[in-house]
């Protein structure tokens, strides 16, 4: 009876997010998967059918933007947390200088995705300052061309040179939360500096850097912005690539299909994320 | 009594010369950690801003390394032909009501994610994030269908609840692990000694809660500032926001040096903004960083 | 317990469902349009006071143009200046709406056959405008490859050519034997945009499959692909994967022209329009040149629409036709340098030439020719290492 209760009383809890959440985005994911199979078509014509699907998942180019999609996804999460997290050990202590840095380190936070690949392209170009130094400098003859790469590191960089605040923030959080005299009852024992980096401050912090690796992989996996200015020609990333065959191709119903792959992907993902996660964590009590 | 006493000219003890190089080890450090901040931050919104002076009469091409005159054509034309003060005045409007009403609306999902088992939790935990794994132009295509059905568009508080919207899956996330990491020994030895709910929240939640509270609204309210595909298409002709005349010159139509403009427009305030939160906040954070309670 | 919160769950997802799915009828204008003199048109705009009108540039001109339109009728103009794409949406988004927010848009690009495939707008509407026939008679019937059937006015007309740098090129090929010797002896210097992703690299695209694959005039007139015409089209391919590494590929118009202002390529196809703006903002050199080659270009041009369910379609009309008139054509011109829709004004300082113009502008083919081939050109050139 207790227990029904307190159940009960978390749900009523849960509605003002969750319940909101679904109020509104709910319709968007019911359309968009029924549109992949051919109903509530916004050209009019609606027709049960498995063709959307068969189609986009035979042509190469959707298999290519969902690799790519997901190459950039997975390396920026994995990036940021990598530059990320030594950077914010090493706040943890506080300090003299340390507020004036930790407000320029947050800046990139407050600029757009789209002018933050602009402000980097910009550097990057052909005529751009990194290009201008190298060639006063004499290291090279002619300008590299580092724009647009195929494999995407111009993308890497960006969302990393972006976001890096973003999971900064929040891992710093996380570390708030671990006592200092866990810390220093590990040391009186013994434990070396890597010893404490992986058996304590890692997996105490794991919840963080979890959500952040989570929302960055969202973000990053579902770009739009940053790939239209420095992406590759070749392949699109999957967001490009549904707008595209939604406008350009005027094929509502594929681009939908695309839609749900982007979901469904990312939960997945999510889910091994959280899984990696929960054996980082080991057992903890 | 002799063996303490040390002769003056005894060399300085060992650990105390670890200590010193320890120091001026960690000074470098910050300097030069610092320096690349300043660099990796600083240059690419300098380079914003010298496009953003470029004479139109003498464009900035390769290979001049610097714009041959700067003029401030730029900024007047962006002055004279869009609404950028009104569009300032609205988002700015908007942004920190949508940060209050993220955090209200997912305070209460946070505490049940982050500290209760409940049946269906992880899909909970998915459902949460939605509205950010989705493609922000289609969510925008049907939300505003579900908006107008409500009659929520072309009005403040639906671009309110739509800006809310964006911000509350940050917010649910960040909170739910500060919950998560507050000890159960805390909440229960406040149990034992007789607490109600009412000051379980206002003495142990909410404060233990403060840094992830802090990083949940930075991303609500830049979030809010951000959003552009749902504003548009209920927020328009009514109401003009920033990211609107931003992306006029920086989606198909890509004018860097007017976007330039804009983007710095945009920053300011927000830069400002950071340091003035961060002067207010930093006493909070090291006492929340020494793991004091 | 677990049952009552799923069917909750699932009817407020209903409900969603329900709101943003739903259609509604059109509102009727009080005057019929279509049979009304333009007198009794202006006077229905009057009585109706104010318009909304949707752009993606030039909001210099279109200011300055809504306020010569409030002085002249009375009428409000509320000038928005978007962006393309999140325009569109807009307008698809609101298409089944009783009243829409939009009255009059700009239409241009790939978004001519979207929209006029969706039914966006009202028309036709070249029998009501007083000197429709003083604009452009062709991009009143086909625009982009699209049959528009008199429902968008011509605002202006814009023609992609080759752009470049004078300094680096001295003798500007016109053939296109011309253009592949120069390729191979100046690789990666010339470029276009990836066709997917904007006009110029479409034209561009369009040109060499006019002197490789035997010519255009055979397309004209399909509704739609016929397999042995696009048959020996891997010719084209072959060229385009031959060259591959001498060629250097953008990512839109724009990032076309920032890439010779860069001094990273010295040649590209571009629009005219795209360039004057550039150049205005001074976002390019002005030593830059264009001309249109022998080997041909092709053009079109931006229309106006009035919106189905727009709630001034007087007021939109009259507004079309303002900006349609002689004078604003010729405001436009001097202000943003768009060369104007308006066949009978005069005009001096043009990025391009009327000679060249006349001689070597070609039409496009065909929509359905078009679509195909960006897509035939990512599977066989972009896709292909």
């Amino acid at each position: 009876m207790k227990k029904n209760k307190g159940l009960l009383g978390s749900y009523l809890l849960l509605i003002p997010g969750v319940g909101f959440i679904l109020l509104f985005i709910g319709s968007s994911i019911f359309i968009t998967v029924a549109q992949s199979f051919g109903l509530f078509s916004i050209t009019g014509h609606s027709s049960l059918t498995l063709e959307n699907w068969k189609t986009i998942l035979s042509m190469q180019e959707s298999i290519d933007s969902l690799l790519f999609s997901l190459k950039m996804g997975v390396l920026s999460s994995i990036g940021t947390i990598v530059v990320a997290f030594p950077i914010a050990l090493y706040f943890r202590k506080g300090g003299v200088g340390k507020g004036m840095l930790g407000s320029i380190i947050k800046i990139p936070l407050f600029i757009p995705a789209l002018v933050a690949a602009f402000l980097i392209v910009n550097l990057l170009s052909f005529h751009g300052l990194i290009n201008s130094l190298l060639l006063a400098l004499r290291i090279i003859k002619e300008p590299l061309r580092m724009l647009n790469d195929r494999f995407g590191w111009g993308i890497v960089l960006i969302q990393i040179w972006k976001n890096l605040p973003f999971v900064l923030l929040i891992v710093m959080a996380s570390i708030a939360s671990i006592r200092d005299d866990t810390i220093d009852a590990a040391k009186n024992l013994g434990a070396g500096y890597w010893s404490i980096l992986l058996r304590i401050y890692i997996p105490l912090a794991m919840p963080g850097i979890l959500v952040s690796m989570i929302l960055m992989f969202i973000k990053a996996f579902g770009d739009f912005p940053i790939f239209s200015v420095a992406g590759p020609v070749y392949p699109t990333s999957l967001s490009v690539r549904m707008h595209l065959m939604a406008t350009l191709h005027q094929e509502w119903d594929k681009a939908a299909v695309i839609g749900v792959i982007i979901f469904v992907t990312t939960f997945i993902v999510i889910w091994l994320y959280s899984r990696l996660g929960e054996l980082v964590e080991g057992d903890e009590s | 009594m002799t063996e303490v006493k040390q002769l003056k000219s005894d060399p300085t003890p060992l650990h105390l010369i670890i200590e010193k190089r320890k120091k001026r080890f960690y000074i470098l450090l910050t300097l030069f950690f610092g320096l690349v901040q300043l660099l990796w931050v600083g240059v690419p919104i300098v380079m914003a801003v010298m496009w953003s002076l470029v004479d139109p009469a003498n464009p900035w091409s390769f290979p001049d390394m610097f714009p041959p005159s700067i003029s401030p054509h730029q900024w007047q034309y962006v002055f004279k032909y869009t609404n950028i003060a009104r569009a300032l005045k609205t988002s700015y409007a908007i942004a920190p009501i949508a940060v209050v009403l993220s955090f209200i609306l997912s305070l209460p999902t946070a505490y049940v994610m982050g500290r209760k088992n409940i049946p269906g939790k992880k899909i909970f935990m998915l459902v949460v994030l939605l509205p950010i794994i989705m493609p922000g132009m289609v969510v925008a295509l049907f939300l505003s269908r579900v908006f107008t059905s409500f009659g929520l568009s072309q009005s403040f508080f639906g671009l309110v609840l739509a800006h809310t919207l964006m911000g509350i899956p940050y917010m649910i996330r960040v909170l739910t692990t500060s919950f998560q990491a507050i000890p159960q020994d805390v909440i229960d030895a406040a149990e034992n000694l007789g607490a109600t709910t009412f000051v379980k929240i206002k003495d142990i939640f909410l404060p233990m809660i403060r840094p992830g509270l802090l990083a949940g609204m930075i991303f609500a309210f830049t979030a809010s500032i951000e959003e552009f595909n749902l504003t548009f298409i209920i927020g328009t002709p009514t109401f003009e926001t920033i990211p609107t005349i931003l992306f006029s010159f920086m989606g198909y139509n890509f004018i860097r040096t007017n976007a330039s403009v804009v983007a710095l427009i945009m920053m300011t305030p927000n830069i400002i903004m950071l340091f003035i939160v961060e002067r207010f906040l930093k006493s909070d954070y090291l006492a929340a960083s020494l793991g004091k309670m | 317990m677990r049952k009552v919160f799923t069917v909750i769950l699932l009817a407020v997802i209903a409900l969603s469902v329900v709101s943003a799915a739903g259609k509604v009828e059109a509102p009727v204008p009080t005057i019929d349009l279509q049979t009304s003199s333009w007198s009794a048109i202006v006077e229905e705009a009057k009585n109706e006071g104010e318009l909304t009108f949707l752009a993606w540039y030039f909001p210099d001109y279109f200011r300055e143009a809504a306020a010569d339109f409030e002085k002249e009728y009375g009428i409000k103009v509320n000038v928005i200046i978007g962006e393309q794409t999140a325009n569109f949406n807009k307008l698809i988004s609101e298409k089944d709406r009783a009243v829409g927010t939009v009255d009059v848009s700009i239409v241009g690009g790939q978004w001519v056959k979207t929209t006029m495939d969706l039914d966006l707008f009202y028309g036709p509407i070249k029998n009501i405008l007083p000197d429709a026939d003083k604009l452009a008679p062709s991009l009143w019937e086909v625009q982009e490859g699209v049959l528009v059937r008199g429902f968008l006015a011509p605002f202006h007309r814009n023609q992609t050519g080759i752009l470049y740098d004078p300094q680096r090129v001295t003798n500007p090929p016109q053939t296109f034997k011309e253009l592949e010797r120069w390729i191979d002896a100046n690789p990666r210097m010339f470029g276009f945009n990836d066709p997917s992703r904007g006009g110029s690299g479409q034209a561009f695209v369009h040109t060499v499959i006019d002197n490789v694959a035997g010519g255009l005039d055979r397309y004209v007139g399909d509704t739609e692909v016929i397999p042995e015409k696009v048959a020996n089209w891997d010719l084209v391919w072959k060229w385009f994967n031959d060259r591959k590494d001498k060629l250097t590929f953008t990512v839109s118009n724009n990032d076309s022209i920032i890439k010779i202002n860069d001094g990273q390529m010295s040649m590209t196809y571009a629009w005219d329009d795209n360039v004057q703006e550039m150049m205005n903002h001074g976002n390019i050199f002005t030593r830059a040149k264009m001309y249109i080659p022998e080997m041909g270009a092709a053009g079109g041009g931006d229309t106006l629409g009035v919106l189905k369910n727009a709630k001034n379609k007087a007021a939109g009309l009259v507004f079309i036709h303002h900006l349609g008139s002689k004078a604003q054509q010729e405001k436009k011109f001097n202000m943003v340098g768009a060369y104007p829709a308006r066949t009978d004004v005069p005009l001096s300082g043009t990025l391009l030439t009327e000679a060249d113009r006349t001689n070597n502008a070609i039409a496009w083919f065909p929509a359905p020719y078009k679509d195909f081939m960006i897509s035939e050109f990512v599977k066989h050139v972009l896709m292909t290492k």
